[in-house]
């Protein structure tokens, strides 16, 4: 059992544990939306916007603006101390997002090599500058989103969907398919290690075998989703249906959004970390 | 091939949103218009779901011995139809962008254009199913899944080079750029189909009827071309129209943009110099015209000199150190509450 | 009440799993479908609700036929567990599960919500009620699907496999809350000790066909018959036997 440990993506192998554990983070944020601090009882649709409107604060900024994105970086630090979501678990989250983000910005790098300012003797060219803002940008984006999921339980998200118009077979659909993929994925895992232990000296499933092996859990999905239909059909199912309503937001709930929302507003128009800089030099 | 929110201006993820809403929108009254919404509805849910499960069992590529897995949007079109199963793609997207920060939620547009709209409503309709109109056989399934695998992952690639390109984001000229994505995304997309083609096949051998009745109400129903190219033609509108209401709030943006996307391929022609930064500065942002507005000609004085450099660090190591305060104060009051508590 | 005369059901394929089958299950009673696995069991419930549809032969539920017009009302007063808690319960959150059925039948929410939390008290299983269904133990997912039906105030219930999966401690659990639950039954079950537990008059399946209907007693402890039905006797039963 050489590969019982976790494998990098990149070896091309996969194993029992790598699936094991990744069964594991699918509902590892939930785990997190289950506490009880103030950032977990804001309600979720004042989260939801304040962070829509974060987002595209952030994203608004220009290729070279890595000083006033600086000030940013409070609202995803308060908003995890509060709330008590781990550094690390964000940190694991976000590295699957790396490699697209790095090519574009490394690109720049090669690509934009006009000299910006000089630390010292050492120029920083407009492609760094740029490389930075946009890792920054992504660890902020990232970061925000992924505490509005630790923070709020999965069928309080759905239901704001629903608020937000979206068409409520969306709605369910994806109510259903969070449900579902966990169960699917222990079969698929079950599936995956009777393969493994029949296969021992290939790393994961072969092409040859991918249509049947693919193929036999798409056809027990299909079996399953018979048998939901059927159940739901004996409860008088007749189309999509609406989700317990959440509670009211609270008049604290709407100040924290629009405190969020000025900020954002306030310091994409003053360079806060500029400021600062002044006074101090 | 998830787009990131980091790649994207503002103007290029809410247009793309704009038109993912109306796709999802035209999709949703389109499936209960047929009546389909309350059938097709557990379906869609766990085949959802089974793409989540599907995407978790890598396979071994023949020769090279890497891996991969798949998408799925051919997958799930010649399963459930094309509006069904762009829906489930959506909502499997929404869920990667919420719980997983798979792409983010400013570029969940994108995504579900890249990713759904592309392969469902486009090359599903417009390949796969003339290809298969004739009958199914193992045959024409498995050409049928490949072309339009592939040509699903080709025009999705080039549409994140796009939207990348039109946010102004990356430095990389068009060529270099579409150079880098299409090749690559031609062997994902090759991939892509023998799967999808050897998962159908195996469907069809085992229970043909759910593809077989699939086929035959489409081929009851359908003028699926000029159906498909009345959604374009209403996403074009929408996309134009919010476009157009950007480039009137900024003229900079749009016109930066889409200057650059024409200008850069004739540079790119014409020896790849790239343009001048100055023009790159004003971008797409809100409020274009302060501190590094003017960076390409006069550096010195703005936002980049020592205090905006001393600032910035400043800034970052502030909010640091704000967070661990707190963290801190909790972990101490939290203790001491246990304490009493014990 | 529920009244089956000479019922057969095929699948699409051209598979009969159910083949002239009677029975009559009288109000109050608890009834046990007892048989091997392959028996027909599970289809003969779903042909009761109409989910499968019978290819011969009539079914009447509460004095309805079981026909396309009928089944919303039919539905409604004859509930159906499922064997898999996991098929059964596909909504964000137990509560929605089981508010579920109540909304469909045009419930406003403040009157689904009275529901959910009466069923949840009868089941003693208020702590469930915002739990998202993947979170619970095999036991208490079996509860919240019995939840889930009974929301809708059925006045027959058809339980499938309704001790399968089960620890036995969870199993000893489920079999006396199902005997505390006053309505009619028709269990389908190969767990005999489930059906000798509370059913005074089961039937046997085999093959389709039912072969045997009589008292439990009667049934579940003569050795000829159960082996025919590919079933063994209770472990009690073999053990007073030995004796």
């Amino acid at each position: 059992m050489r590969d019982c440990g976790r494998t990098r993506w990149w070896k091309g192998a996969v194993t029992i544990a790598d699936i094991k554990s990744s069964i594991g983070e699918l509902y590892a944020i939930e785990q997190l939306a289950r506490g009880a601090s103030a950032v977990h009882r804001l309600h979720p649709m004042a989260k939801l916007i304040a962070t829509a409107f974060y987002i595209i604060a952030v994203a608004s900024y220009g290729r070279y603006d890595a000083g006033g994105l600086m000030v940013y970086a409070f609202y995803p630090a308060v908003m995890m101390a509060v709330s008590e979501t781990p550094c690390r678990f964000l940190l694991r989250r976000f590295l699957p997002a790396l490699p697209f983000v790095l090519l574009a910005g490394i690109s720049n790098v090669l690509f934009d090599t006009q000299t910006a300012f000089f630390i010292g003797p050492v120029g920083v060219s407009f492609g760094v500058l740029s490389l930075a803002v946009i890792l920054i940008k992504a660890w902020l984006s990232v970061t925000v989103v992924l505490i509005l999921a630790a923070t709020t339980p999965m069928q309080d998200l759905a239901c704001q969907l629903a608020r937000l118009r979206i068409p409520a077979v969306l709605v369910m659909l994806v109510a259903m398919t969070y449900r579902y993929m966990g169960i699917l994925s222990d079969e698929a895992h079950a599936m995956f290690t009777a393969y493994t232990l029949r296969a021992p000296k290939q790393k994961g499933i072969a092409m040859a075998h991918m249509g049947s092996f693919t193929g036999q859990l798409l056809l027990r999905s299909i079996g399953r989703a018979e048998r939901v239909y059927a159940a739901m059909k004996c409860r008088g199912f007749h189309g999509a249906q609406r989700l317990a309503p959440a509670r009211r937001a609270a008049a604290a709930d709407w100040v924290f959004c629009v405190c969020v929302c000025l900020f954002s507003v306030l310091f994409r128009v003053v360079n806060f970390s500029y400021l600062l800089g002044r006074i101090l030099v | 091939m998830h787009m990131a929110d980091a790649l994207l201006s503002p103007a290029v993820g809410t247009a793309m949103w704009a038109v993912s809403a109306g796709a999802v929108a035209y999709s949703a009254a389109k499936i209960k218009k047929d009546d389909l919404d309350d059938k097709k509805l557990p379906v869609m849910g766990v085949m959802g779901a089974f793409v989540f499960a599907a995407q978790m069992i890598n396979f071994t590529i023949p020769v090279t011995g890497s891996s991969g897995h798949i998408g799925g949007g051919i997958l799930l079109a010649a399963l459930l139809g094309e509006f069904p199963a762009f829906l489930t793609v959506t909502a499997v997207l929404l869920i990667q962008a919420l719980f997983f920060a798979d792409g983010g939620l400013l570029a969940l547009g994108c995504n579900i254009f890249n990713m759904g709209v592309v392969p469902c409503l486009f090359a599903y309709p417009l390949l796969f199913k003339p290809l298969v109109k004739k009958g199914l056989t193992p045959k024409r399934i498995a050409i049928a899944s490949v072309v339009s695998a592939v040509a699903g992952l080709q025009a999705g690639a080039f549409c994140v080079v796009l939207e990348t390109l039109a946010s102004g984001i990356t430095a990389l000229p068009f060529g270099v750029f579409a150079a880098l994505m299409q090749p690559i995304h031609l062997a994902i997309g090759a991939c892509e189909g023998l799967i999808t083609s050897a998962v159908l096949i195996f469907v069809y051998k085992m229970r043909p009827e759910i593809m077989e009745s699939l086929q035959q109400k489409t081929k009851m129903a359908c003028v699926p071309l000029g159906k498909t190219l009345a959604v374009l033609a209403a996403l074009t509108i929408v996309t134009g129209g919010v476009l157009s209401l950007f480039a009137s709030s900024y003229p900079d943006g749009l016109e930066w943009a889409v200057g650059k996307v024409a200008g850069s391929s004739e540079i790119e022609a014409g020896g790849g110099v790239y343009q001048a930064t100055g023009e790159i500065q004003s971008s797409t942002s809100f409020m274009p015209d302060y501190n590094y507005k003017d960076a390409g000609e006069d550096v010195g004085a703005s936002g980049t000199s020592v205090a905006g450099l001393a600032g910035s660090v400043l800034t970052f190591a502030l909010a640091g150190a704000t967070g661990l305060a707190i963290s801190l104060f909790k972990r101490r009051t939290g203790e001491k509450g246990a304490g009493a508590g014990a | 009440m529920i009244e089956v005369r000479n019922l057969s059901v095929a699948y699409p394929d051209g598979t009969k799993a159910v083949s002239g089958v009677s029975f009559t299950v009288g109000d109050g009673e608890s009834v046990a479908v007892v048989g091997a696995n392959g028996a027909g069991k599970s289809t003969l419930l779903c042909a009761l609700v109409g989910i499968l549809p019978a290819s011969g032969g009539t079914i009447c539920a509460n004095g309805m036929a079981v026909q396309k017009k009928h089944l919303p009302q039919i539905r409604a007063a004859v509930g159906l567990v499922f064997q898999n808690p996991d098929d059964q319960l596909f909504m964000p959150s137990i509560y929605d599960d089981i508010a579920f059925g109540p909304r469909n039948y045009g419930l406003s929410e403040a009157e689904a919500e009275k529901r959910v939390s009466e069923v949840l008290a009868a089941l003693d299983a208020g702590h469930l009620k915002d739990k998202a269904p993947h979170k619970l133990s095999g036991g208490e997912k079996r509860i919240a699907a019995l939840g889930s039906v009974l929301a809708m105030r059925p006045s027959v219930m058809l339980l499938d496999e309704p001790s399968s999966f089960l620890d036995p401690r969870a199993r000893r659990g489920i079999i006396a809350l199902l005997a505390g639950i006053g309505l009619t039954k028709l269990v389908a079950t190969h767990d005999l000790d489930l059906a000798l537990a509370q059913n005074k008059h089961p039937v046997a399946q085999r093959k389709g066909g039912l072969f045997a209907d009589g008292r439990a007693s009667d049934i579940l402890q003569n050795v000829h018959l159960m082996a025919q039905a590919g079933l063994e006797l209770p472990l009690c039963c073999q053990a007073s036997k030995r004796a």
